[in-house]
C-alpha cells in the first residue's frame, strides 16, 4: 500500500508515527554510541567506569582537603569492563609506579577501586580497578 | 664480570680449537598465560618471562640456574625446580620474523556482546592477515581518553583515539603481563570466547610518537592499538607472533604493516 492511497486520517496518523519514529530512533542512536568514560554507566550487570571514577575522586578530594595538596584523580582504562559491584566500593593508595624512558624516570600515583563482592553470577567474585593520580600543576606567579 | 656457563679441557698446542657445546633453550609457561613466573637469583625476587626467551643453563642439581640471554631482561640469571624446568626450558627454535598485514575496510557502528553495555563502537575495521590466516581486526575506536603515560606530551589531557598511519611497523616481544581486568571477560562473559588464552599478552608496537604505547592484543575497543576484534582468533595470532624474533638481540617479534 502506497502513502497515497491512505485516507486523510490514516495518513495523519502515519506522519505521526513517522514524525515519533525518526525522533526516537535518532535519540536512541546517538546514546546508543559509546564515545568514552562519560558513557560507560553503571548497568544491571556491569559497573560503570564512570562510577568507579567518581569514587576515586571523592577519595582523592578527601585526602586533598586532609593533607592540602592537589592531587586529580584521572581515568581508568576505558578497555577494562568488570562486573557490578554488590557492595559499597572502597578505595586505597597503591605504590607508586616507575616509569622508565631512556634515562629518564618518572614515578606516578595511582590508587585501587576495590569490589569486596560482585553481584550473584558474575564471572568475577571480586575486582579491583587502578586509577592513575596526578598532581595537579598549580600556574606559575607571573610578577 | 664473564659468566661461567661450563668447562673444557685446556691444552698446548698453539691456535687450536676445542669445541665447547652449552645448553640453550627457550622460555615456556607452564599454563595458557603466556608468562612464565621466575624466581631471580641470588634476590628471590619474582620476574615474569614471555615465551620463547631465550637463555643458557649455567648449572644443574636439584634446580636448573640459568641466564636470560636475550630481551627486556637479558642478563637477568634465574632459577627453577628441575621439574619445571624440563617443562618451562625446551629445546624449540623459533622463527625468524613474523610478518602481519592489516588491509583497511572502512568504519561501522558494532556493539559489543561481551562488553555488556548495548552500546555500539564507531569500529575503523580491518582484514588482518597472519601464517595464511585472515580475521578482523579493529584499528580504532573513535573514543576520547585521558592520556596517563606520564611521559607523554599529552599526559593528563583528553585526546581522541587515532589508528596509526599507514605503513610499516616493528613489533616488540612483550615485556610484562597487563591487567586480566582489561580482557579476561572477553573469555567469561555472555558473547565471549571461552577458549580464549594467552589475553594479558600485549605485543607493543614501535612508534615514538606514542612512546610504544599501540599494542597487538585482543579485544573490542582500541584506542589506536592494533586490536584482535575476532576473538576466536587471538590465540593462533598470538602462537604465531611469540613464535619468532626477527632480531638478533630478541627485542622484536616482527613486522606490521598497514595497507
Amino acid at each position: 500500500m502506497s502513502a497515497r492511497s491512505l485516507s486523510s486520517k490514516q495518513h495523519s496518523q502515519f506522519f505521526v508515527f513517522f514524525v515519533f519514529s525518526v525522533f526516537f530512533s535518532s535519540q536512541c542512536h546517538a546514546q546508543a554510541t559509546y564515545k568514552g568514560i562519560q558513557d560507560d554507566r553503571t548497568t544491571a550487570t556491569k559497573q560503570g567506569l564512570y562510577e568507579i571514577q567518581q569514587e576515586a575522586h571523592e577519595f582523592i578530594e578527601a585526602y586533598n582537603r586532609k593533607h592540602s595538596i592537589k592531587y586529580e584523580a584521572m581515568d581508568p582504562d576505558l578497555r577494562i569492563v568488570v562486573a557490578r559491584c554488590a557492595t559499597p566500593l572502597k578505595v586505597k593508595w597503591l605504590r607508586d609506579t616507575k616509569h622508565r624512558n631512556g634515562n629518564v624516570i618518572v614515578l606516578t600515583k595511582s590508587v585501587s577501586v576495590i569490589c569486596t563482592k560482585t553481584i550473584i553470577g558474575s564471572f568475577e567474585k571480586d575486582w579491583n580497578v587502578e586509577v592513575p593520580v596526578t598532581k595537579l600543576q598549580s600556574p606559575t606567579l607571573a610578577n | 664480570m664473564t659468566e661461567l656457563i661450563g668447562t673444557a679441557p685446556t691444552n698446548t698446542k698453539r691456535n687450536s680449537v676445542v669445541e665447547f657445546k652449552v645448553k640453550t633453550r627457550y622460555t615456556k609457561a607452564l599454563d595458557t598465560t603466556g608468562w612464565l613466573r621466575i624466581k631471580l637469583e641470588p634476590s628471590g625476587v619474582s620476574e615474569y618471562l614471555c615465551e620463547f626467551v631465550k637463555v643458557v643453563i649455567t648449572k644443574e642439581d636439584a634446580k636448573s640456574y640459568f641466564t636470560v640471554l636475550d630481551g627486556i631482561h637479558k642478563g637477568k640469571k634465574g632459577s627453577l625446580g628441575k621439574e619445571n624446568a624440563a617443562k618451562c626450558l625446551v629445546d624449540k627454535p623459533r622463527g625468524t620474523g613474523a610478518k602481519i598485514t592489516a588491509k583497511i575496510n572502512g568504519r561501522k557502528k558494532l556493539i559489543s556482546v561481551p562488553r555488556g553495555d548495548g552500546r555500539e563502537l564507531n569500529q575503523l575495521l580491518a582484514t588482518l592477515t597472519f601464517d595464511g590466516k585472515s580475521a578482523t581486526i579493529t584499528l580504532d575506536s573513535d573514543v576520547d581518553y585521558k592520556e596517563s603515560n606520564p611521559m607523554s606530551p599529552d599526559y593528563n589531557k583528553i585526546i581522541h583515539s587515532e589508528p596509526l598511519p599507514k605503513g610499516n611497523y616493528k613489533i616488540l616481544a612483550p615485556q610484562s603481563p597487563k591487567k586480566p581486568s582489561a580482557t579476561a571477560f572477553y573469555a567469561t562473559n555472555p558473547g565471549g570466547y571461552p577458549d580464549l588464552k594467552y589475553h594479558t599478552v600485549w605485543f607493543p608496537v614501535e612508534y615514538a610518537p606514542t612512546l610504544n604505547s599501540n599494542f597487538v592484543h585482543v579485544g573490542n575497543l582500541s584506542e589506536g592499538c592494533i586490536t584482535m576484534y575476532q576473538l576466536d582468533m587471538w590465540n593462533p595470532l598470538y602462537l604465531y607472533l611469540i613464535s619468532h624474533r626477527s632480531d638478533k638481540e630478541g627485542n622484536y617479534v616482527g613486522t606490521f604493516t598497514i595497507e
